[in-house]
């Protein structure tokens, strides 16, 4: 059997339509015939399938009058919600007459790809399933006055129900649906020739889409999200930001989008001022090397100056910190962390508008995904060839969308990073500062407290010296330099504490052991020795010819009068001197790991355990430190449970 | 639906209207007047009043019986949100769909939506609190309905109820047509009958002789008598302008505006009722004014012994030339 395609005009009986297919099929046995495509083929519940399908949130309609309208080169939009319709009304170049007309039509868009987000042509049916009524005046200038577009949806839903049960040759076609409920006009009002707009009305809205438009802090974060909105005008970066956005993105504009409700005031719709943050890194992401290097994409980025999450910075909002009353203070502080929570991390734009979420990225800083959120910041896609799906949710899959990942990658691993580095460098700059106060507090209470336990503070110093080692190198330049002298100011006091012990042996009869019955009173110095030996470690560091303290102790002296600490935190001795003891909280704080619910929990009851078995206080901050320098550390569970039996 | 602008009326609202509320602004303390009213699609009084309104307004427009006419005023819907768009005075404009008579009665719109600024009480007892109420009909005073019941009536009166504690000024223009036929003469004759001087007689026989295409005189008397009573039943003080009669785009009309003053609002609460300043026998002594070709003038008649004295003060408003003009008759001599 041959299987020759034959064209529409080799094959006789075709022109007609008449001549029914199964005869044309008998005479070209073994041939293909051509079928063509009627109207009469494309039924009107196409439209709801579409609009149903590719906006699957009543709000993204929005998001596609909106779109037109940042095409059109609007600097500003407003949503009207009054009575039973929504109104967009933006101030872009509007349509002309041939404008409108292409407006309606299915797949076909004279927008450029290159420079417009909006090009599929599908976008003026998004509002199909959501209104009974779409009205679009538009004026293009030039022209003297507006044209009306107008969609009666209603009517077209009601004919297709009816039609619902009938068999498919007796239902309304599509092409005759829109052909009878569209109509154009062209409006009475003569208006400037500059003046340019487009007003886009749906009338009759769902109950659905009533609803969700009502909920007005999900419509903000909707059009936030999804939108190139712009900056509020007191974040310090906005103009720095946009000035390079403008600069390096092709067709940038940030946009204003104001929401007007009936009995309210307005709201401005703009990108929160997140207090402390540092000033913005930005550039280019580059695929590729060499002559095959091409800019995929420009970025920026803030780092938050406070070590932590995004959100967290919601406390330090003006109106948040300058408020009296206790509880409005939370609930205010709840409601900006929530915000500020959203904008935690990268998300990728284009043309301003978002494709995917945020938490899409999270995963290019691995293995430590805890300092992600530390940043705010987008990614601004140059490259056309990566092509963002209908509904946005992510990018169409295939080489350049693979290249971007790649490039995006590598460029936020140096943020990570720097985060890394920032982090390290803060947290040994805080440390440095904790400890020479404590060391302040040392020489104090040596020069002034009759009662000064010398024991307890060698115990400190130590503990204080083996941070400070720590800490110097990730210090920042003069925090080192402090680092270092304070070092040399723990030895010598050191040297001093030894020698005072050395000199008053009452003071040496009174060691001080915690976790021994009765406590450590009336020890003599050979039998504290054999205990420092047998119950722990002596200090390591010998470089300095310090000797470990002879006791390891909990930071209280034990006496007949004071009971034996139960734990190591225990500072109720007169005369004690007690460093900082940092807590697995805190570690893990100072790490950019986020502590809430059940895992606080869980820290308090290992907190506790901790404290009650490690009462040597040595032991206790080697411990922690261990634990701190492993956190640091590449942080990534293999596949599979590391905790299971086998492992 | 009102009709669309003309010269006349654009004349009376700029020369007439605004120095009105701005009087009423200087006088109240109000930095500026909330609306409540019928503005049309081509939204000219917002526009002209835009300075000295809040931007607290809510327009009404028709909602349509049939669906022909529902898709027409849904177009006009669309024209009027569009004009308030291009002259960025859209935020703050609430806009009900359906007769401005049934929102005034019911409470709220076709779409059960209330007017913005209300007490929160429910719908059918809900106060509103409006500085400027803008009843620009096309239609006439009151259409009757199977039941001789003129809805539009029962709406002016209970306008009154609605903004019950709330001094506001109204504008009310109606077409000279209506179907209350003889209602309207049987109201000049209650009129007539108030007083039995030969002088008031005949004053009230010269408005009941007016003919055919002379009814805007008598509704001249009857209609500022009515507000002021409506008003007075819910303790509101009424001073009445004197009306306007005008050309429109196709009809006759008539412009009525009205001072209200709560006195319920006064400091102990009156409850009993307003007490006008002017009396029954001077809202008859108003002049009718006419606006033709742009030109604000006295009617070319004027019922006997008609004497500018009483109401000099309403002019006030007007530059000198407009006043000057009024003020001079028909047969050239100027009236003091």
């Amino acid at each position: 059997m041959s299987r020759k395609r034959r064209t529409s005009t080799e094959v006789e009986g075709f022109e007609q339509l008449a001549l029914p297919l199964d005869q044309l099929l008998e005479e070209h046995l073994g041939d293909f015939v051509p079928l063509p495509f009627t109207e009469k083929d494309l039924g009107g519940n196409v439209l709801g399938i579409l609009s149903k399908g590719l906006y699957s949130d009543p709000l993204d309609c929005l998001r596609e009058y909106l779109q037109n309208a940042v095409d059109a080169g609007a600097r500003q939009a407003t949503i009207k919600v009054t009575g039973n319709s929504i109104h967009i009304f933006d101030d872009g170049g509007g349509m002309s007459l041939d404008g409108i007309v292409q407006s309606r039509q299915f797949g076909l868009s004279p927008k450029d790809p290159e420079t417009d987000v909006g090009f599929r042509g599908i976008g003026l049916y998004s509002s199909y399933s959501l209104c009974d009524h779409l009205q679009i005046t538009s004026k293009h200038s030039g022209d003297l006055r507006p044209h009306i577009l107008l969609i009666e949806f209603g009517k077209i839903k009601a004919i297709l129900d009816s039609e619902a049960h009938k068999p498919p040759r007796e239902q309304t076609p599509l092409t005759e649906l829109l052909s009878a409920h569209t109509m154009i006009g062209r409006g009475k009002d003569v208006m400037t020739s500059e003046l340019s707009f487009t007003h886009v009305e749906m009338q009759g809205i769902s109950p659905d889409f009533s609803r969700k438009i009502g909920n007005r802090e999900e419509l903000r974060r909707y059009l936030v999200r999804t939108l190139p909105i712009d900056f509020a005008d007191t974040f310090p970066y906005r103009e720095q930001i946009n000035r390079q956005l403008e600069l390096e993105v092709p067709g940038y504009r940030a946009v204003k989008v104001v929401i007007q409700y009936d009995g309210e005031d307005d709201v401005v719709i703009s990108k929160p001022d997140i207090p402390h943050l540092q000033a913005p890194t930005m550039g280019h992401i580059i695929a590729g090397t060499g002559k095959d290097a091409r800019k995929v994409a420009y970025y920026w980025a803030c780092m938050n100056k406070e070590r932590g999450q995004i959100g967290t910075n919601a406390k330090f909002v003006p109106a948040v910190a300058n408020c009296a009353n206790r509880t409005e203070r939370q609930e205010l502080e709840r409601k900006y962390s929530d915000e500020f929570s959203e904008y935690e991390g990268f998300v990728y734009k284009v043309k301003g508008f978002t494709v995917g979420t945020r938490d899409r990225l999270r995963s290019t800083f691995e293995p430590k995904p805890q300092l992600y959120p530390w940043y705010t910041g987008e990614i601004w896609v140059l490259d056309t060839r990566v092509v963002p799906k209908a509904d946005r949710a992510d990018f169409e899959a295939g080489e350049y969308k693979d290249l971007l990942d790649s490039a995006v990658l590598e460029e936020l691993s140096t943020l990570e990073e720097a985060v890394e580095k920032y982090r390290d460098t803060s947290v040994a700059n805080e440390r440095v500062d904790l400890h020479s106060a404590a060391i302040v507090r040392i020489q104090e209470a040596y020069s002034n407290q009759p009662k000064f336990d010398p024991y307890a503070a060698l115990n400190d110093l130590h503990s204080i010296k083996k941070d400070l080692s720590r800490q110097k190198s990730k210090a920042s330049s003069g925090k080192k330099s402090e680092a270092q002298a304070l070092l040399r100011k723990i030895e010598q006091l050191q040297l001093e504490l030894q020698a005072r012990l050395a000199s008053r042996p009452d003071e040496a009869d009174q060691g001080t052991f915690a976790g021994q019955s009765g406590g450590g009173e009336g020890m003599d110095t050979g039998a504290r020795e054999q205990n420092a030996t047998r119950n722990g470690r002596l200090d390591e560091n010998g470089a300095d010819g310090a000797r470990a303290p002879l006791a390891k102790s909990a930071n209280v002296r034990v006496s007949a009068e004071t009971p034996a600490p139960t734990s190591l935190l225990d500072s109720t001795a007169a005369g004690a001197t007690i460093s900082r003891v940092r807590r697995l909280q805190d570690v893990l704080a100072d790490a950019g790991w986020a502590i809430d619910g059940d895992t606080g929990r869980l820290l308090q009851v290992l907190q506790k355990s901790l404290e009650s078995v490690l009462r040597d206080r040595s032991l206790y901050d080697s411990v922690l430190a261990d634990f701190e320098e492993r956190l640091n550390d590449d942080f990534a569970l293999p596949d599979g449970d590391e905790f299971s039996a086998e492992g | 639906m009102p009709f669309a602008d003309t010269d006349n009326k654009a004349v009376i609202r700029r020369m007439w209207d605004r120095p009105i509320l701005e009087r009423w602004r200087s006088h109240s303390r109000l930095e500026t007047l909330t609306y409540f009213g019928l503005p049309g699609p081509d939204v000219c009084d917002l526009l002209d009043w835009r300075d000295i309104l809040s931007k607290y307004r809510t327009g009404v427009e028709g909602y349509g019986k049939e669906p022909d006419e529902r898709e027409r005023t849904q177009v006009d819907v669309h024209r009027l949100l569009t004009n308030l768009f291009v002259a960025q005075i859209s935020s703050g404009f609430e806009l009900l769909r359906g007769d401005i008579e049934d929102v005034i009665l019911d409470g709220w719109d076709h779409e059960k939506n209330r007017p913005q600024i209300h007490d929160n009480l429910a719908v059918h007892a809900s106060h509103f609190a409006y500085d400027l109420v803008n009843l620009d009909f096309d239609g006439g005073l009151g259409y009757r309905d199977d039941t001789g019941h003129a809805r539009r009536v029962s709406a002016i009166k209970h306008l009154f109820y609605r903004q019950e504690g709330h001094s506001f000024v109204l504008f009310l223009t109606i077409n000279v047509r209506d179907t209350m036929g003889p209602e309207i003469e049987d109201y000049l004759r209650g009129l007539k009958s108030l007083d039995q001087s030969e002088s008031w007689r005949r004053k009230m026989d010269w408005y009941l002789d007016r003919g055919e295409g002379e009814r805007a005189y008598k509704l001249k008397v009857t209609v500022p008598s009515l507000i002021r009573h409506a008003a007075e039943h819910r303790v509101f003080r009424c001073a009445a302008y004197p009306p306007i009669a005008y050309k429109g785009h196709k009809a006759d009309m008539i412009h009525f505006a009205f001072e209200l003053t709560a006195v319920s609002s006064d400091k102990p609460r009156a409850n009993l009722r307003g007490f006008s300043p002017q009396s029954e026998f001077d809202l008859v002594d108003l002049p009718l004014l006419v606006c033709e070709a742009g030109q604000l003038r006295c009617a070319p008649q004027i019922h006997p012994d008609f004497d500018w004295s009483g109401c000099l003060d309403c002019l006030e408003i007007l530059p000198e030339e407009v006043k000057a003009r009024l003020l001079t008759a028909v047969d050239g001599s100027i009236h003091v």
